[in-house]
């Protein structure tokens, strides 16, 4: 266990993310949506503008904090040995990746790795996940298992040509007063797992 | 103490309130029910869903891996369940004023069903991204004439060799079916829907080329006076994510609007849990 740790601890704003996903979602959506705005119900009109503009603040903030904690995440794998990677342009706050390419002056990029912070059921999860254009969860698999013994168990929405390596759930990790760099070291580790052969099938498999 | 940590406090003894409530109104629900499965009543199966489908549409914002397979559900579902028919009538009206669709706009459409992933008959496990079907008659008393579109969405990927080959097979086998059935028909139609309006380049059958920015226009024009239909704000998810995401508009994503990282489970799961503890 992991207790106690020394070092920067993910913010206020994200930790409180990470215990209220579900909630923090569904005061998003009610904010557009009538439907969920009726779940709303027992809050007055003003109570609700209040509520609102207290979602924007802490989920502003939560989204700033998971883009370092997924920058920090990214450049953990940034010095994997002998990949040739590149940032993924970001698209939102909780996502970031890398494209790795076969060689330097490979034209197609056909493999990524990505880091997310998602809703998952009742947790707020951090991944990492491996995709390779065309090849089948099942093959991935079979390439890392042979170093990482346990990959995490894949989520219902799994789509078939992605392959989650790595999940912590933050919620847990803020009970535990985990630092940032435990997380981030966590989640790479599968990865440094991974000899030169088995990047090198990987990267073959995106050709 | 600063001003994050007291709103943090304020929405904890909300979002409390919000659990309680959630099984208040499924309990009362529950009541009513008798001793009929509260997934049977229409309220409650209205919310799942609704839920799923926001849930789908804000996945779009997320770049979840598959984007394509969440933006042809919405597009499916946005044409089955769109207002009073009318983004898919604006959809059938472009395709009648392109010369592929040969029903006028005063005809009557009826049974209009919008799959998304239609898995091939030839169990090759290849799905066809949205294939739609419907009736279409002038007067309610002429026999229904049956019509079907088969639309290939493409995002990021090729073409490939044999792809659209397939889906003019599972085409085809539709028209025999419905010729041995006795039904009346019309060939059935292709479309094929990319960034910019791409010609497809294998398939052997005319597949009409149109854009990701000609259907949001063409579901915004249909919907746009509509603000109160259930299906407006999941239209405007749906537009958003696309021009923004697809057509790489200069569109700011509103990160307090659009969680990023919604997943299209969460709500089904907050639901979930609030029945079982009232269960419970």
């Amino acid at each position: 266990m992991k207790n106690n740790e020394s070092g920067v601890l993910l913010g206020k704003e994200l930790s409180f993310y990470a215990k209220y996903p579900q909630e923090m979602d569904i005061a998003y959506v009610a904010q557009v949506d009538t439907h969920y705005r009726k779940l709303f119900s027992f809050l007055d009109k003003k109570q609700f503008q209040e509520m609102e503009k207290m979602v924007a603040n802490v989920g502003d903030a939560a989204a700033e904090q998971a883009r370092e904690l997924t920058d920090e995440i990214v450049a953990g794998l940034l010095i994997l040995k002998g990949i040739k990677a590149e940032n993924i342009n970001r698209t939102n706050y909780w996502e970031a990746g890398l494209r790795i390419r076969k060689t330097a002056t490979s034209a197609n990029i056909n493999f990524e790795c990505r880091v997310r912070i998602e809703t998952v059921g009742e947790q707020l999860v951090a991944g990492i996940w491996i995709w390779i254009k065309g090849s089948k969860s099942a093959d991935l698999m079979k390439v890392l298992k042979r170093s990482i013994k346990k990959l995490p168990e894949q989520p219902r929405n799994f789509d078939g040509s992605s392959v989650l390596v790595a999940a912590i759930d933050l919620r847990e990790a803020v009970e535990q007063h985990r630092s940032k760099q435990s997380i981030v070291d966590e989640l790479t580790a599968p990865l440094f797992q991974l000899d030169k052969d088995q990047w090198h099938q990987l990267i073959l498999m995106a050709d | 103490m600063n001003r994050n940590q007291d709103e943090c406090e304020a929405l904890e003894r909300i979002f409390r309130d919000l659990s309680k409530h959630t099984n208040r109104q499924l309990a009362e629900i529950w009541e009513s029910l008798g001793d009929k499965e509260i997934s049977q009543h229409p309220a409650f199966q209205t919310d799942v869903r609704i839920a799923e489908c926001t849930i789908a549409l804000l996945s779009v914002s997320d770049g979840e891996r598959k984007e394509k397979t969440a933006y042809t559900q919405i597009l499916a579902w946005i044409f089955q369940h769109g207002y009073e028919q009318a983004p898919i009538r604006s959809f059938l009206n472009h395709l009648y004023d392109a010369g592929q669709f040969p029903f006028p706009p005063h005809y009557k459409f009826s049974e209009i069903e919008a799959e998304a992933g239609h898995v091939l008959s030839d169990r090759s496990g290849k799905q066809i991204d949205v294939w739609i079907t419907g009736l279409a008659r002038k007067n309610i008393k002429d026999v229904p004439i049956k019509w079907l579109i088969v639309v290939e969405v493409k995002v990021d990927t090729l073409e490939s060799l044999s792809q659209l080959g397939c889906y003019e097979k599972e085409a085809t086998k539709w028209a025999t079916a419905s010729e041995k059935a006795g039904d009346k028909y019309i060939d059935p139609i292709f479309v094929c829907l990319t960034r910019a309006g791409k010609a497809a380049k294998w398939g052997k059958q005319n597949w009409w080329p149109i854009t990701f920015e000609q259907i949001c226009g063409l579901i915004w024009d249909s919907i746009k006076d509509r603000e109160d239909a259930p299906s407006f704000c999941l239209a405007g998810y749906f537009i958003t994510a696309v021009l923004a995401k697809v057509c790489e508009w200069p569109i700011p994503l509103p990160r307090s609007i659009v969680p990023s990282h919604l997943n299209r489970y969460s709500l089904l799961s907050f639901f979930g849990k609030s029945r079982c503890s009232h269960e419970e």
